[in-house]
């Protein structure tokens, strides 16, 4: 099993050569910037498992790490903290295999709306359970230092983009991106769609389950409308749309590329930052579908012969 | 059990329904005739709210004014985002699929831009303003002139709509397109016309909506979104593109949140919304409503 | 090697199949006649499990095909094309075939040994393996369309208007392929086509159907001088 550089050895070098560095800066700034691009790397690379390659876009992935988070929440105190964590990562894939029983036979827009209706419902489920609970927001006070959760984070992107490397290579890979060019063709042709599809989703929720309980952890407490924010979703979708969610490439450097719009304008200019993303968003899916990542490939490759999705 | 059976909860309902029916027209007529998945609908209902409010509180105006003031915005802004983005990407030879996705995602930047220029414009602060707030008796019922007056604008437009497409040229052409776009073009429909007016009258009637809604709701940049997952539920239960059904789904659901809340409590008025929403998708997504192709 | 049992396929009111029954012997040429909306597609859609039938059964050999998800029929042994082609448009031909051989029945007979490079060239593609599907004519996507078929070693090919829009020249070609996959890797197959000429110089059965019903079966010459097919399908009084 060869290494395709740009595709697959370029991201996993930008995420570890990142993470070794960004502590070098000595500052806890850098450690929190870094925090935060891993964290939306793990999101964006657990995203593009289910939308980038089998093409079922998810307008609500918040969802996973809403719910990681609260279950980080509910068992803070109980079990040991990194367990928690676990166990929302656990919690979180499971709800995924639930829920996408009936979720993965929706299709096309359908499945799309559907993604951003159920983590609104999911939000306002917490949002009554914590008030029947008579709890408004939670601190969690003695979380670990920036630092070990740094390392955590890091590690998670890592994961993240490795297991968009692997997958691509596996039958379910190849599989996945079938369904997404021709869903009943890809039946025909044998693929388990079904099952691939649950498969992938249930996938895709795991990272974000962990990364939402580090989320909490970083910030001490827990508010529903924060860890269920629609506004994650949108996030990664952007992120994926920009770099190109074809292969681990994409996410990285769409991560990269908002983390730093971000620092330059969300702490003072909020509104600006999001009507930025629109407009990106907007121009990326009119001017260039394949985001940064499909600019760079066809900027390598001159023929008239274009590459398909270099399938292993 | 006695406000279940009165009268007071029943005109809420056909109230909100009515409200519902309307919003649901103008994004199923964008829908049914183009396929664009518009989910900056609510948006423009928000944009219309802001309109009523300023042409109240600053020239005392009347909403009833305001909303045609309303409708004629979101109508120009409706027509500047056709000619700017979607009609080429309609007149290209794109995939239905594709063009779904991409509009999907196209009026998902909309959103985020037109919430975000508004809360830039008149910040995040939730407003409200009393107008029409004197109450009409009907027999037991008394409700203020500004929900009567939301009850009657959106029923008459709503159903004065379905007529139109019914009864004139026009409308029947927007239905032909609704039925089957390629045939549309070879009977000699002028396609882009009747979409551009599908498309400018969708966001006209959210504009018009939202400024009847902001007398009494409270407006923000993002009180939106809600509106836009009723309509797709109620789209999606009265069957894509189709009208008249939309207008009964409106009604349905609006008795159903107004009678599920009433039975429960407000807090759950959100769960109630999207869990409908999700069981309708689930339960009855495209392939059981479109009329089966055989492959 | 396939039967057909009693199969019925209604949607809402209209009945689509009603009550069709026959047989495919092994390494069969079968062909399917009929207008449009006869019920060709459909009976296709229901062997390859893409529409569960209202009533009735299919079977592959001692293998009950009714009620299996499509990707089981296909690893019974049973492939098919689209008449309107799926190729899958964003991935290169070598790609689309290669899906098709990861998959696919994973029961390949030492007839049906194909490597990837083997197929490419049985279908005269081997120039186009690195273009992507969606740019080739549609007279190319159709021979993708035959070879990620047969990529899945397939028993059974279902071919579902292979021939329409294509030249005399390429129809040609096109027979000649297709006896070739019989005599040359052993499969049958079930042909459904509307250019007449092709479909009698190949077949050795033809099934008639007319609106649903099956209204006669034959040889070729015997399809050709009955009368219920040349009142209902030849136009002839």
């Amino acid at each position: 099993m060869s290494l395709n550089f740009s595709r697959d050895a370029l991201p996993l070098l930008l995420v570890a050569v990142g993470a070794l560095c960004l502590p070098l800066l000595g500052n806890d700034y850098y450690l929190g910037v870094g925090f935060t691009l891993f964290g939306w790397v793990a999101l964006a690379q657990s995203w593009t498992l289910v939308s980038g390659l089998a093409g079922y876009i998810s307008l609500g992935h918040v969802v996973f790490a809403g719910i990681g988070g609260y279950l980080l929440v509910l068992t803070w105190g109980a079990v040991p903290i990194w367990l928690g964590a676990i166990v929302g990562a656990v919690g979180a894939g499971l709800f995924a295999l639930l829920v996408g029983l009936p979720v993965m036979r929706v299709r096309g827009p359908y499945f799309v709306i559907l993604t951003f209706g159920l983590a609104e419902f999911a939000k306002y489920v917490v949002i009554n359970i914590e008030s029947v609970l008579g709890k408004f927001s939670r601190l969690l006070l003695g979380g670990p230092a920036l630092q070990d959760l740094y390392w955590v984070m890091a590690a998670l992107a890592l994961v993240g983009t490795f297991s968009v490397v692997v997958v691509r290579r596996l039958r379910l890979g190849a599989g996945l991106i079938a369904i997404r060019e021709d869903e009943t063709a890809a039946g025909t042709l044998g693929v388990p769609t079904m099952r691939f599809k649950l498969i992938a989703f249930a996938l895709s929720a795991l990272l974000p389950g962990l990364v939402g309980a580090m989320f909490v952890l970083r910030t001490g407490y827990f508010e529903p409308l924060q860890a269920f924010d629609p506004i994650i979703s949108f996030t990664i979708v952007t992120m994926a749309i920009i770099g190109g969610s074809e292969d681990a490439r994409g996410p990285v450097l769409g991560a990269i590329f908002l983390v730093l719009l971000s620092e330059l304008l969300w702490s003072n200019f909020p509104q600006v930052y999001m009507v930025i993303l629109g407009v990106l968003l907007i121009g990326f899916v009119l001017f260039a579908p394949n985001g940064v990542s499909g600019l760079l490939d066809r900027l390598a490759s001159r023929s008239l012969q274009r590459p398909g999705v270099g399938l292993v | 059990m006695d406000i279940l059976l009165s009268g007071q909860l029943l005109i809420a309902a056909l109230i909100i329904g009515s409200i519902y029916g309307l919003v649901a027209l103008g994004l199923n007529l964008i829908y049914g005739t183009m396929r664009l998945l518009n989910i900056a609908y609510g948006d423009l209902v928000m944009i219309g709210g802001y309109v009523g409010y300023w042409l109240f509180t600053l020239a005392a105006i009347s909403p009833i004014i305001a909303m045609l003031v309303a409708g004629v915005l979101t109508g120009l802004l409706g027509a500047a985002l056709y000619f700017g983005l979607f009609r080429r990407q309609l007149s290209g030879r794109q995939s239905i699929e594709r063009i779904e996705a991409n509009s999907l995602l196209i009026f998902f930047g909309i959103s985020i831009i037109i919430q975000n220029v508004t809360a830039l414009a008149f910040s995040a602060t939730p407003r409200t303003y009393n107008a029409l707030d004197s109450l009409v008796q009907i027999g037991e019922i008394s409700i203020t002139q500004s929900r009567m007056a939301a009850l009657l604008v959106c029923l008459g437009l709503s159903i004065f709509i379905v007529f139109f497409l019914r009864l004139s040229p026009l409308g029947l052409s927007i239905r032909a397109l609704i039925q089957n776009r390629t045939a549309s073009q070879i009977v000699g429909i002028d396609v882009n016309r009747v979409q551009l007016f599908a498309f400018v009258t969708g966001f006209a009637l959210a504009g018009l909506a939202g400024a009847l809604i902001g007398v009494t709701e409270q407006i923000s940049p993002f009180m939106g979104f809600p509106f836009t997952i009723v309509a797709f539920v109620v789209i999606i239960l009265g069957g894509l593109g189709n009208l008249a059904g939309g207008l009964l789904a409106g009604m349905l659901l609006g008795i159903i949140e107004t009678y599920g809340v009433a039975l429960t409590s407000a807090n759950l008025r959100s769960i109630l919304i999207y869990g409908v929403f999700i069981l309708v998708l689930v339960l009855r997504p495209e392939g059981l409503l479109q009329k089966r192709r055989m492959t | 090697m396939l039967k057909v049992n009693r199969i019925s396929k209604s949607f809402g009111g209209i009945r689509a199949l009603s009550n069709i029954s026959f047989k495919v012997p092994e390494r069969a040429i079968f062909g399917i006649m009929g207008a449009n909306g006869a019920g060709k597609t459909t009976l296709f859609a229901v062997i390859a499990g893409n529409q569960l039938p209202t009533s009735g059964e299919v079977w592959l050999n001692e293998r009950r095909l009714t009620g299996l998800a499509p990707h089981h029929v296909a690893s019974a042994g049973v492939a098919r094309t689209f008449q309107i082609v799926r190729p899958f448009r964003g991935l290169t031909v070598q790609e689309n075939i290669r899906i098709a051989f990861s998959f696919g029945s994973g029961n390949r007979s030492e007839a049906n040994q194909l490597s990837e490079t083997d197929l490419l060239s049985f279908m005269g593609m081997e120039r186009f393996a690195n273009y992507l599907a969606g740019d080739l004519t549609l007279s190319q996507q159709k021979r993708l369309e035959m070879a990620r078929a047969l990529a899945t070693a397939p028993q059974m090919l279902l071919l579902d208007e292979v021939m329409a829009g294509l030249t005399a020249t390429e129809v040609q070609d096109l027979i000649e392929m297709i006896r070739k996959m019989r005599a040359e890797l052993g499969i049958t197959v079930m042909i459904i086509e509307h250019v007449m000429g092709a479909l009698m110089t190949l077949s050795d059965q033809i099934m008639v159907l007319d609106h649903g019903q099956k209204i006669a079966e034959g040889t070729p010459s015997s399809i050709a001088q009955n009368p219920d097919v040349q009142s209902a399908y030849l136009g002839v009084a």
